[in-house]
This record gives structure tokens, C-alpha cells and sequence, in this order.
């Protein structure tokens, strides 16, 4: 079964043209650090292998709320990662020194540093053959720049639709509208190329509270991708839904525990799709002996239904980039392939220690992190029924919604994920009834296993993913809506 | 503190006040994959951040006051400081376009000493032998395992040292010193058939803290404990939560938000509609509480608490605060904004949750005519500090009843935090945790158990 979801090729990426800003942009981060080729080539006379990696943000947070407001510019957590192996082990140097002087020494530093280490006791020598990147400049295309409207315009834009939205109901006691853009650029260089990247992501986050005196909830909408601010739009409807629900959860009950028959709504299919077969996919866990998926490589772990990808370049996908923080050029990665398990997520460390070809998933958090192997955009792949046949045929069960986040164990296959609400189906039809909120559980395999209708929509929703819980990256998850069965609380 | 910023903050006439944080910080972190050293990072850092202040006249048709204060904070990379003019000209737009009611900055004030920072990592090298030594006792430790058939996986260690300095166009400065520590841990028990893990993630000030000898022999007890678990009956009923679990319920860890009981009390959670508690009132509204009732300090001058500090980011010195009483909210934590907007002292970010002990032992708590379920470990902290909602996956735990004791893994135990504290009893025992400090095991008599049917 060929995966169906809308995917350009990486040729095609590479192809785009960039935008005059865009290419002056790409001209100046070489310009600026073109030394880094040097440097690189100067630590590659004393060890192995050696790359750096130059990373700077730039963005704008804006809040807004009931008497009170804020406008933040974001950290820009400027600096330069400088890598080198003695062939045996990684080491880095991070400093937010940025200037080729400062540079040259610390990379000097690391050097001598990584000569006089030990070769690591019985640690196998640690071969890096680079094999990317060529020398590119890449660019999120945007359709409407953020930089198009003011900060004046942006503020007067969304109290608008925070002020609709606190108005929507008598029993609304708060309303927050949150706006994010983000300029991300990379410089990264190792023996074979530099490539430089400039990834821009735009969030919409909004959120009603609603209290009947008693007890409080609130549902929300939230908004995002690589893009301008044609990826933010939320159209009216979506916020009349999500006043009625908020109100609606005032009167729902906890859900009676047990195991139901359940749709799953895109933000909780791919949330799904990232705890169960994301996280336990992610090599460096292979190399740590923690993922149980090792022992599955070509073996069937779900319904013929179940095609699981990641791929950074989903266009829009929030957790999209083209190049991964170790300098692979992105592409999809196709992990579950009609229910059997092809392959995992690497980061170069784990790649080259388990001989296994590189996919572009080396993802810092900052380059104050190291690199670990992490999802972009994670996603079940679209399916030929329409998202009605698949609540159609709930004879007795749950549309389940808006995944508020999940854990992964790897180990054990379990997965737990929270969810705002649930819509209670019976024959085919909505009762009315709603249950707030709702815990997940189950056993990986019995999910994917149980994946008996997958829709032909498609979205994916933004997030931030933690490796356990830190090292935080923007992240995409979603896909169509899936049917499975699963143990609720 | 850099005086070029400072000259360039004071001689912006569009800035009514300021604020300028430095934090200098370096570290290194040891990562081993296996028993092997993966790769070990030197990092630093010069951070500055100015959060800039501009009153103009409140928008038309506003509530209130006749002034507006607006305010953006702006953090700097390096190179800004080079293009400092135009950047606080930016600065000054932004806040000119925010509207938030007056707020004033406080001036010069004493700050507590507080102890925060272990000696032994400020001096870098020192910091990095440090790092591999421990990195070194985790094998060791790891490895005297190896013969119940537990072994590591993996561990992480960040060792960061930190000078802050806050000042303030009202006069106020400080300094501070401090380190953190994060550890990582992950062992791996073989079984005949199976594998478990044992995952944990700490944080520390003191290197002491981390608690080597007994995180990995727990640690791996645990995961040993975990091969051949078998999932809960479903139920509603009893259930103590104790050890690293009552710190997944009782901390904030995911959302970033603190702990549900913190989040309620604060200033700004009532400023914002959103807070279920009022001042002089149960916590418990209009439940009739059975049990132990709760009183809890917000202590940001706990030595070596990762939650506390001398100053918060508005300058604020740090309070050790009394805010439930015996289950009467007593006191708002409020930073300095919050706390005018409220009439309430300023008593700065909540620091480390402090809850009262109870006078039952742990091991009491277990008593009962039906088993009862003892969760020791979730899978993940997931409380909802708006509603109290929480429900999570059960990572390792025990049903002890008069048949003996066995492990429990996977279900999961939900229910609502503030009805679940009204009818608790708390252990006489104590444990502490880098946001959150109490009891080592609290017993709520009614939560939902997901297991087998």
C-alpha cells in the first residue's frame, strides 16, 4: 500500500527558489560564518571527524488575556556547537561567542580536549562517514509573511478574536489568545558542504475557561506550522465548537472505566502514532537497549490498516525543517509500512554505532543540548473511508478529542495519553453526551492491532516533544482520523 | 552588571522603568550510552535579558485606570549589545502597545542568604571531574546489580554553575550564586521471558542530593519488581501514592505551571478568574473534609531547594510563606505585579511546596480488610492545575493485601486532586523532591483504578 498524504519529494524542496529576503538572508549567515569551513578543516587535522553547527532564533511571543497583555521577544539563544570524535566517543564544545576568534579557540580547546581522552576503556572505535550535506540554502515558503502586519496590527487581530470568543457565553470567566513567530537559522558545516536553513513558524493558541460556580474547564484551538499566518487561520465554526464544548464540559461526567471502541480525532491519532511507534523508534533508545521495537525490525506490530511516517518536510508540518541539527537532508521516514515495522529515527551517533543508514532526526534543543534522535512531523498515513463512515460505524463508542499530551514506554509498549473530552456515540449517532476529561491507556501492540477504519482526512497539529521531559522541539503530529479500541478512565 | 546596558536604559526617554537580568553560566554534561561515555559537552553562556516599562494614557473606553503600563521583555544575545539603541526602540514600541493596568517596581531591598550553590561545581574543571566521577559511582553502582540481572541503559548528567544579577531603575540590585544538577538514570531488569526499565529524571543543587547508592538500588528493585507484573482490577477504592509518584502528583513537571494546590493559591490565578480558593476559606469548598487536612508552605528559601531562590525576576526577596492552613488558604503567593493588583503582600514566586506531615506510618496506610493499591511510580506527572483532573499511567506498583504483596504495572489511577485531598491521610514519614516536599505517602480513600476487568 502506497502511504497517501500529501508529500513533496526532497528534489522539489531543494528546487524552491528562494524569496529575494530570503536568498539575502542565505548570503549574509555565509558571509558571516564561511569561516567555519576553516575552522571545521583545521580540528579534522587533529581528529577523525569535526563539524560545527551555527543557531540563532529570533521571534515574537504575544499574549493576551482579561486585563492583561504581554509582548515578548523570544530567547535567541545564539551560538555555535563545534563536534569532534577521537573515534571512539563525541565530544562538543557550545558557546555563545559567535565571532570567528572566539570560535577558533574554543574549537582548539575541544581538540586537545578530545585527543587527551581516553579512547574509552572497551567502547568500539566510532567510524563517522559524512555523507551529507552538499552545499544548499533552504527557506520555509510562506504565503502571508507576519512581518507583513505590525505588531499593533497583530495585537488589534487577535483581541478581536479573543474578545468573540470571551463573549460567546455568559458562564466565560477568562479568554487567552496566544501568538508565536519564530525565525530559526542554521549554519551547518562538516568536511563535505555547508548548508544554511531558515525555518519560520507561526502558533495560534486560544483558550476559553469557562465555571458554573462550581468547578471550572475550558477547551481550546490551537494553530501552527512552518508558514506564515495562512497556517494560524482558524475559521468561525471552529471557535463556536469550542465555545459549546467548553460550556458543554461543565455538565460532562468522567468516563465510566473501561475498554471502547473509539475514534480517534487527528490530534489524538497523532499522538498516538508519536508515543507508540515514535519514541519507541528513536535509535539512540536501540542503543540503549530501551526500545522493545529493536526486536520488531520486519515484523507485523499492527492492522494492515496502520502506516506510520515521519517527515520533516510535511509542508506546514510544525516540527518541518530541511536539514536535521546534524546536517542530513530531510526526507520521510516510513516506519510502520501496512502494519509491519521498517525502521527507526537515528541520530548520527546511534546510526553509525548500529551501522544503519541515517534518517534526518539529530534534533537539539539548543545548541546548549546535544543532539539526540527525535520525530519532526509524526503521523498515520490517510486511509480510503470518510471521517463520517468511521462514526458511522461506532455501534457503541467514543469520538475522542483534542490530546492535551501523552508518554511514551518504550520498554514496555504501554502508552498513556490525556485528552480534553469525548463525545459519546451509540448506533452510529451522537447522544449528546460528553465525558471530561479522558485517560487512555493500553498496550501498543493491541492499539495498532485494533486499527479497523482509517480516514481520508488529514491535519497535523503542532506541539513541543521532551526527550522524557526535557529537551523540548517543535513537533508535528496528527494525520486522519483513525478507529481502535483502547482502555479508558 | 554590563554598564552600557544600564547608560543605554537610563537615557531612553520612551523607558518609565526597567528591569536588567545577567546570568552567566557554565556546566558540562556526561552522557553514557550503556556503560560507555556517548559524549561529554562543555557549555557557557552570557545571558542578558531587559524587560522594558512604558506608561502612556489607557486606550478609550477602558475600565479603570487613566494610565496604561505596558511592558516587553526583550532577552539579548551577544551580538544585540552592539545594536542596543535600535533594539530598545523596538523594545519601547511593544510596550507602548501593551495596556496593563499600573504596577510599580519595588526599590532596593535585603535579599536572604540562601544556600544554592554546591562549592564543588564553580570552578569548571572541577565541575567536569565531578561530572565523570559520578558518571563513574553510576557504573560502579549499576554494575553490583548486574548480578540480579539489572544493568545500565543509559544516564545523563548536567552539572550547571550560575552568577545572576538583577537590577532595577528603582535602585534595587542583587547578586546570586547557584548550581543545578540533572540526572538521568535508566537500568533494565532481565527477566526470563521479558525486559522491564526503570526510568527516573532528577534535579538537585548538591551533588549529595542525587542520592546515588539509593536511586539505583531502588532503582533497580523496582525494575526487578516490574518482570512479571500484572495490571490492577478495576475499581473505585483506596489507593496510596507514595515515593516518586505523590512528587508526580503533587509537582507541576509537564505543563510548566506549578503543582494544582500552588497553582490555586497564587495571585495571579485569582487575578485571572481562574482560582477555586478564597482567602480565609477551605480549600475543600463544600466538601466536608474526613482525614488529614492539608498545610502547606510555599518555601523559596529551602536550602538547596531547586524551586527556591534569594530574588525572583522582579527583584522580589525570597519568602518562606505559610499558605494553607489545616486546609484555610492563609495566603496568596503573589509576585510583585499580582500582588498590587490584589492589595496583597509581595511575596515573589511560589518556591518549593512544603505540605505538613500526617501522624500515620507509611506502612499503616496500607492497612485494610480489601487489598489496596500502592503506586509507587506513573508513567508521567499529569494533573491539570485548572480543574485538578489528573489521570495516570501506572509505571510499578503493589497490591498488598492479606494474600501478600504483588507488582502492579499499566492502568491507570484517575480522579481529581482537590476532592481526592479531602479525604486523605497523610504519612508521618517525609520526603523531599526539587519542587515539592511532605509526606513520603498519602492514602486517598476514592480514585478510579483502570486495570483488567
Amino acid at each position: 500500500m502506497v502511504p497517501r498524504y500529501p508529500m513533496p519529494a526532497m528534489t522539489e524542496i531543494g528546487a524552491m527558489a528562494l524569496t529575494e529576503r530570503d536568498a539575502a538572508g542565505a548570503a549574509d549567515l555565509r558571509s558571516t560564518f564561511g569561516f567555519l569551513r576553516e575552522v571545521v578543516a583545521e580540528m579534522e587535522r587533529s581528529v577523525p571527524y569535526a563539524a560545527a553547527l551555527m543557531r540563532s532564533s529570533d521571534g515574537l511571543r504575544v499574549d493576551l488575556r482579561d486585563r492583561g497583555q504581554t509582548a515578548n521577544r523570544l530567547d535567541p539563544l545564539a551560538g555555535v556547537v563545534l563536534t569532534a570524535s577521537n573515534g571512539y566517543s563525541l565530544e562538543e564544545t557550545a558557546t555563545d561567542q559567535t565571532d570567528p576568534e572566539a570560535v577558533r579557540a574554543a574549537a582548539a580547546d575541544l581538540v586537545a580536549r578530545v585527543r587527551a581522552r581516553p579512547t574509552n576503556g572497551s567502547a568500539p572505535a566510532l567510524e563517522i562517514l559524512p555523507e551529507a550535506p552538499q552545499d544548499a540554502d533552504y527557506a520555509t515558503p510562506m504565503q502571508i509573511d507576519p512581518a507583513s502586519l505590525t505588531l499593533a496590527d497583530k495585537l488589534a487581530r487577535y483581541e478581536v478574536v479573543r474578545r468573540q470568543l470571551r463573549e460567546s457565553d455568559s458562564r466565560a470567566v477568562q479568554a487567552s489568545a496566544g501568538y508565536g513567530e519564530t525565525l530559526q537559522q542554521t549554519v551547518f558545516v562538516n568536511r563535505v558542504g555547508m548548508v544554511t536553513q531558515q525555518v519560520r513558524r507561526t502558533t495560534l493558541a486560544l483558550i476559553l475557561f469557562v465555571s458554573d460556580g462550581q468547578q471550572q474547564r475550558y477547551d481550546y484551538v490551537g494553530r501552527g506550522g512552518t508558514g506564515g499566518l495562512e497556517v494560524i487561520e482558524v475559521p468561525p465554526e471552529d471557535l463556536a465548537e469550542m465555545a459549546e464544548t467548553a460550556v458543554g464540559m461543565l455538565t460532562a461526567k468522567p468516563v465510566p472505566a473501561g475498554v471502547y471502541d473509539i475514534v480517534a480525532d487527528p490530534s489524538v491519532s497523532g499522538t498516538i502514532a508519536h508515543e507508540a511507534f515514535g519514541h519507541g523508534v528513536e535509535t539512540d533508545m536501540f542503543l540503549k537497549e530501551r526500545a522493545r521495537a529493536a526486536h520488531y525490525v520486519g515484523q507485523r506490530v499492527g492492522s494492515e490498516l496502520v502506516n506510520i511516517i515521519d517527515d520533516a518536510t510535511v509542508p506546514g508540518g510544525y516540527g518541518g525543517y530541511f536539514i536535521d541539527d546534524e546536517g542530513q537532508p530531510a526526507s520521510p521516514t516510513i516506519i510502520i509500512r501496512d502494519g509491519v515495522f521498517q525502521r527507526g529515527l537515528t541520530d548520527l551517533y546511534s546510526a553509525t554505532r548500529l551501522g544503519i543508514p541515517r534518517s534526518a532526526n539529530g534534533r537539539r534543543e539548543s545548541v546548549h543540548r546535544k543532539a539526540y534522535a527525535r520525530m519532526s512531523n509524526t503521523f498515520f498515513a490517510r486511509g480510503t473511508n470518510t471521517r463520517d463512515e468511521l462514526l458511522a460505524s461506532l455501534d457503541d463508542g467514543l469520538l475522542v478529542c483534542r490530546a492535551l499530551n501523552g508518554m511514551e514506554d518504550p520498554k514496555g509498549w504501554g502508552i498513556q495519553i490525556w485528552t480534553n473530552f469525548a463525545r459519546e456515540y451509540k448506533h452510529g449517532k451522537p447522544t449528546g453526551v460528553l465525558y471530561a476529561p479522558v485517560a487512555m491507556t493500553g498496550y501498543v501492540p493491541d492499539v495498532l492491532a485494533d486499527v479497523s477504519m482509517v480516514a481520508n482526512d488529514f491535519q497535523i497539529t503542532p506541539g513541543t516533544c521532551g526527550k522524557g521531559w526535557k529537551e523540548l522541539v517543535p513537533n508535528g503530529s496528527g494525520g486522519p482520523h483513525i478507529k481502535t479500541r483502547l482502555r479508558l478512565a | 552588571m554590563d554598564q552600557r546596558i544600564v547608560d543605554a536604559l537610563r537615557a531612553h526617554h520612551g523607558i518609565d522603568d526597567w528591569i536588567l537580568r545577567v546570568e552567566r553560566t557554565h556546566g558540562v554534561q556526561v552522557y553514557l550510552a550503556g556503560s560507555d561515555i556517548e559524549s561529554v559537552r562543555q557549555v557557557s553562556r552570557e545571558a542578558y535579558e531587559v524587560e522594558v516599562f512604558n506608561d502612556h494614557p489607557a486606550p478609550a473606553g477602558t475600565d479603570g485606570p487613566a494610565t496604561a503600563r505596558g511592558g516587553a521583555t526583550i532577552p539579548l544575545a551577544r551580538v544585540d549589545i552592539e545594536n542596543l539603541p535600535r533594539i530598545l526602540d523596538d523594545a519601547v514600541t511593544m510596550a507602548s502597545l501593551i495596556n496593563n493596568p499600573p504596577w510599580s517596581l519595588a526599590g532596593a531591598a535585603a535579599m536572604p542568604d540562601v544556600a544554592l550553590a554546591d562549592p564543588r561545581l564553580v570552578d569548571a574543571a572541577d565541575a567536569t571531574a565531578a561530572g565523570l566521577e559520578a558518571a563513574d559511582q553510576i557504573r560502579e553502582l549499576a554494575q553490583r546489580e548486574r548480578t540480579s540481572g539489572v544493568r545500565l541503559s543509559g544516564a545523563e548528567l548536567f552539572l550547571t554553575y550560575c552568577d545572576a544579577e538583577i537590577a532595577n531603575s528603582q535602585g534595587a540590585e542583587a547578586s546570586s550564586t547557584s548550581t543545578r544538577i540533572l540526572m538521568e538514570v535508566t537500568l533494565l531488569a532481565r527477566g526470563a521471558e521479558d525486559e522491564t526499565e526503570y526510568f527516573r529524571q532528577t534535579e538537585s543543587r548538591q551533588l549529595a542530593d542525587l542520592e546515588l547508592t539509593e536511586t539505583i538500588r531502588v532503582g533497580a528493585q523496582l525494575a526487578r519488581d516490574k518482570l512479571g507484573a500484572l495490571a490492577p482490577r478495576t475499581r473505585q477504592g483506596p489507593v496510596v501514592i507514595s515515593g516518586e509518584a505523590l512528587n508526580q502528583l503533587m509537582s507541576g513537571q509537564v505543563t510548566g505551571l506549578p503543582g494544582a494546590l500552588v497553582f490555586q493559591a497564587m495571585a495571579r490565578t485569582a487575578y485571572e478568574n481562574l482560582s477555586r480558593f478564597e482567602l480565609g476559606a477551605s480549600i475543600y469548598g463544600d466538601a466536608r473534609p474526613i482525614g488529614d487536612l492539608v498545610t502547606m508552605r510555599a518555601n523559596a528559601q529551602r536550602p538547596f531547594g531547586v524551586g527556591s531562590y534569594r530574588w525572583d525576576s522582579d527583584g522580589t526577596p525570597a519568602h518562606d510563606l505559610l499558605v494553607i492552613e489545616d486546609g484555610i488558604l492563609r495566603a496568596r503567593p503573589a509576585t510583585l505585579r499580582y500582588a498590587q493588583y490584589l492589595g496583597v503582600p509581595a511575596t515573589g514566586r511560589p518556591g518549593v511546596a512544603e505540605i505538613g506531615l500526617g501522624r500515620t506510618a507509611r506502612a499503616d496506610l496500607l492497612v485494610d480488610d480489601e487489598p489496596v493499591l500502592e503506586v509507587l511510580d506513573f508513567s508521567a506527572p499529569n494533573v491539570e492545575p485548572l480543574t485538578g483532573d489528573f489521570g495516570m499511567e501506572i509505571r510499578v506498583g503493589y497490591e498488598t493485601g492479606k494474600g501478600g504483596r504483588r507488582a502492579i504495572s499499566g492502568g491507570s489511577v484517575t480522579g481529581n486532586l482537590f476532592e481526592a485531598m479531602a479525604n486523605a491521610r497523610f504519612s508521618a514519614e517525609s520526603q523531599g523532591f526539587a519542587q515539592f516536599a511532605g509526606p513520603a505517602a498519602i492514602r486517598f480513600e476514592s480514585l478510579q483504578v483502570a486495570g483488567e476487568d
